[in-house]
């Protein structure tokens, strides 16, 4: 398993952000994280990438326990957040240069003009990230996540700011590393990629876990009893009315 | 420390010396680097003449300035014990050790670093700051024409002061992280009981020095105190560092204090690390807060940050007229104004600080009781003053809508009515808050001649006001830069800006001195008509301000919202 979550809680002081969730990523896998606004979700992913520290629960990178051994986790890791905050002063191949020093990458500089070629930044390859329209500073956080080959990678809203044919980049990337083992996990509110690009989905809200299993089990529980939804109205229906029960199935994926 | 980590230093430290050495290259950093050289040349020919060359400096003048090295001591010592209860006294252990910015964050916290390494990491930059702080203190302090340091090796003053700060820093920094192992509970708990054991002791102190020693003087009274058993064990440790920053000679002075203080400060690091507080979480959380902040001062301005919460959408603000467009747009300066709360907050804070200053004013020319000798020059001149710190806390206006800029450009709305509606909202404000304070300091002066003065000088305040703000704006419309800049590329702008600003100054004063002029021609020529002058100097006064409108609406008109970005 790349990344497993047991029993994961997060509370500020009396408020409760997320309130005991228990997931499994396997190598390979690409998990869709949904839920409407409020639903933790970046939290989650924050106490993935070892910013926050879980209140209560186990989290688990590449066989690592996040608790006690926070270095070799984080070194499996790559997080790319909603907002990517660079350093402003570094150029783009200044940031690429930190990145593969503080993950030990050596030889990292056919793979960073890859990288670069790739997401279309080699002519703003000494520009400075100031100077980089939002697009361009996402393209960047991505290949800075990209470089040191991690074996699970969070992304938050990937595909806020980029052009089409970054757009179609990202897909391409993640598709190709998941092939070769890499775990995903994409928060995003784009029902659209979920089902493009995700093998399972979890459902939060308000903290709780709504559901989790494989994206085709989902699509039979919208076919169930002849419904015929889309992902998109079954979202809607769970997130309206959480108490409502979903089929075995799903459940058993989840606790899976 | 991790290697990275030193890299990430070393490109840091690059990028600013590219940057400098870009903007040398533009005629704006010349301007700049010009500038400096000539006043810290200036400062350190002067220092030189005055060390080197005897009797360079009046022996009465210097006599003045330069304090004893005991006097230094004492205070010193007694500044910082009190700095360290101080601090003792304020971390309650909820606050961060150490603060993150987002970009450090997103790379360092979720990197594979350690907690000690990034600890190690934030440390050397204040380490850094401090390095820049104590230099400018060293400079102020050793060749200060207000207070002057007693002659001594300067690298033993720097180091010394270096030191000094650490310590302070390093005491915050081992409280907080000793709350964060013990719980803030149980912290909280001890620091209440050693706080009550060091009251009872002052207590004590005071008692003993009013019962024991009457009839003494504070000065005398202070000595004693600090004389006794108590008060001098906790005066020992600071005393240490301020003998180091106050070294005659390297040896023995400076070698003896500076090690016991460079001791100090490692036993207070190593306690630090050995700690090992779980800081990451509360730091990451604190530097979200502060990102959050200056975005916030970015948008509405400084008060806005002392404002804090922002208001309810319950009230809303009646609909102006259409006035060519100038309305609609003044109305939502106005509601953003409202409902943001500075307003509020500009209105009490200038009102209380003009209550006060007016009132040391009074109190320091002599009235109300000798009411001849009493001038309300200086009365106005605070009140003009406000024309200068109002606008910009507000902010209500191009400068606050810097990222709206192309939702402005694209209003069905000529940009003559548009600059108007943009500027006037601020305009108001602070007319709104001089008059209040004009009422204010003239019901405190309570003399008829000053209240009929006052007044009868206020309506000139509306056109300058209106030029002030109008010139503050076309200063900002042609050279664009945030409220409160974080980005590199401030650097570029800053020489620029500076020159539009003496721009803006020389237009004030060609507007202050033609208005002054054509008043004091028609005051003699009417034969001391005071109401006619003062409608000559607004007719001035008001043509300036009208002549700022076009010069606005071009410059709004030739904002690209593309290139001229904010930097």
């Amino acid at each position: 398993m790349s990344i497993v979550v047991e029993d994961f809680h997060k509370n500020y002081d009396k408020t409760i952000a997320v309130a005991g969730i228990s997931f499994q990523v396997e190598a390979g896998e690409i998990l869709g994280l949904v839920g409407p606004n409020g639903a933790s979700k970046t939290t989650t992913l924050r106490a993935l990438a070892g910013i926050l520290r879980p209140t209560r629960g186990r989290i688990v990178i590449a066989g690592h326990d996040l608790a006690h051994e926070p270095i070799a986790a984080k070194a499996a890791l790559a997080y790319v957040p909603d907002d990517p905050h660079l350093f402003e002063q570094l150029t783009v191949w200044e940031h690429l240069r930190f990145i593969a020093a503080a993950y030990r990458v050596r030889d990292w500089q056919p793979s960073a003009l890859e990288l670069l070629t790739q997401f279309e930044l080699t002519e703003k390859r000494n520009a400075l990230a100031a100077e980089l329209s939002r697009g361009m500073r996402q393209k960047l956080a991505i290949c800075c996540g990209y470089l040191h080959q991690p074996r699970a990678v969070l992304l938050d809203e990937p595909l806020t700011g980029l052009d089409p044919h970054g757009i179609r980049t990202m897909k391409e990337s993640i598709g190709k590393r998941a092939a070769t083992g890499t775990a995903f996990i994409i928060s995003s509110h784009l029902l659209s990629l979920i089902e493009d690009l995700c093998t399972s989905v979890l459902v939060l809200h308000r903290g709780q876990q709504l559901l989790h299993g494989k994206l085709a089990d989902l699509r039979r529980e919208a076919n169930r009893d002849g419904r015929q939804e889309t992902l998109e109205d079954l979202f809607f229906r769970l997130t309206a009315s959480p108490n409502e029960p979903v089929t075995v199935e799903l459940v058993k994926g989840a606790e899976a | 420390m991790d290697r990275a980590l030193w890299l990430l230093y070393w490109l840091g430290l690059q990028s600013w010396l590219r940057r400098t050495w870009n903007s040398l290259r533009t005629w704006q950093g010349v301007v700049l680097a010009g500038f400096w050289v000539l006043f810290l040349g200036s400062c350190m020919i002067g220092w030189i003449v005055s060390r080197f060359v005897p009797n360079a400096q009046p022996q009465e003048f210097a006599s003045d300035v330069t304090v004893s090295l005991e006097q230094v001591e004492r205070v010193g010592s007694l500044i910082l014990l009190g700095l360290c209860l101080l601090t003792f006294a304020t971390t309650t252990g909820k606050g961060a050790i150490v603060v993150f910015l987002p970009a450090e964050i997103a790379f360092l916290v979720a990197g594979p670093f350690t907690r000690r390494e990034l600890l190690a990491y934030k440390l050397l930059v204040v380490l850094w700051v401090f390095c820049i702080t104590s230099l400018f203190w060293v400079f102020l302090l050793g060749f200060g024409f207000v207070l002057r340091l007693p002659s001594g090796p300067l690298p033993a003053r720097y180091l010394g002061m270096v030191l000094a700060f650490i310590f302070l820093q390093l005491v915050a920094l081992d409280l907080t992280s000793l709350a964060m192992v013990i719980g803030v509970r149980a912290y909280g708990r001890a620091r209440k009981i050693a706080l009550a054991i060091l009251g009872v002791f002052a207590a004590a102190g005071v008692l003993y020095a009013i019962m024991i020693l009457p009839n003494r003087g504070l000065g005398a009274t202070l000595e004693a105190l600090e004389q006794m058993p108590f008060t001098r064990a906790l005066l020992e440790v600071p005393r240490w560092f301020i003998r180091a920053a106050l070294a005659e000679h390297y040896w023995p002075d400076f070698v003896a204090w500076g090690g016991a203080g460079l001791g100090v400060n490692a036993v207070l690091l190593l306690l630090l690390f050995k700690l090992d507080a779980q800081y990451v979480e509360g730091a990451a959380v604190a530097g979200e807060q502060l990102y959050a902040r200056i975005t916030r001062i970015r948008k509405e301005g400084a008060g806005a940050i002392l404002a804090k919460s922002s208001g309810t959408a319950r009230s809303s603000l009646r609909s102006l007229p259409w006035w060519g467009g100038a309305g609609p747009v003044l109305w939502r300066q106005l509601q953003g104004m409202a409902r943001s709360r500075t307003l509020i907050f500009v209105l009490v804070a200038a009102l209380i600080g003009l209550f006060f200053l007016g009132n040391w004013l009074l109190k320091n020319t002599g009235a109300p009781a000798d009411p001849a000798s009493f001038s309300p020059l200086p009365l106005a001149g605070i009140i003009v003053l406000l024309s200068f710190l109002i606008p910009g806390m507000i902010s209500a206006d191009f400068r606050r809508d810097f990222d709206r800029m192309d939702v402005l450009k694209a209003l069905p709305i000529g940009s003559a009515p548009l600059a108007i509606g943009q500027i006037l909202a601020p305009v108001l404000c602070t007319t709104l808050v001089q008059a209040l304070g004009t009422a204010v300091l003239a019901i405190r002066a309570g003399q008829s001649d000053v209240v009929i003065g006052l007044w009868t000088v206020f309506p000139l305040v509306v056109p300058f006001n209106f030029l002030l703000v109008g010139l503050d704006n076309l200063v900002f419309l042609l050279c664009p830069s945030r409220p409160v800049n974080v980005a590199p590329s401030a650097a570029q702008f800053s020489g620029k800006k500076l020159l539009l600003n003496m721009g803006k100054f020389l237009v004030l004063y060609m507007a202050c001195a033609m208005a002054g002029g054509f008043a004091v021609a028609v005051y003699f020529l009417t034969d001391r008509l005071f109401g006619a002058a003062i409608a000559v100097a607004w007719v001035v006064l008001a043509a300036f301000a009208a002549g700022v409108v076009p010069l606005l609406a071009l410059a709004f008109q030739r904002y690209d919202v593309a290139r001229n970005r904010p930097g």
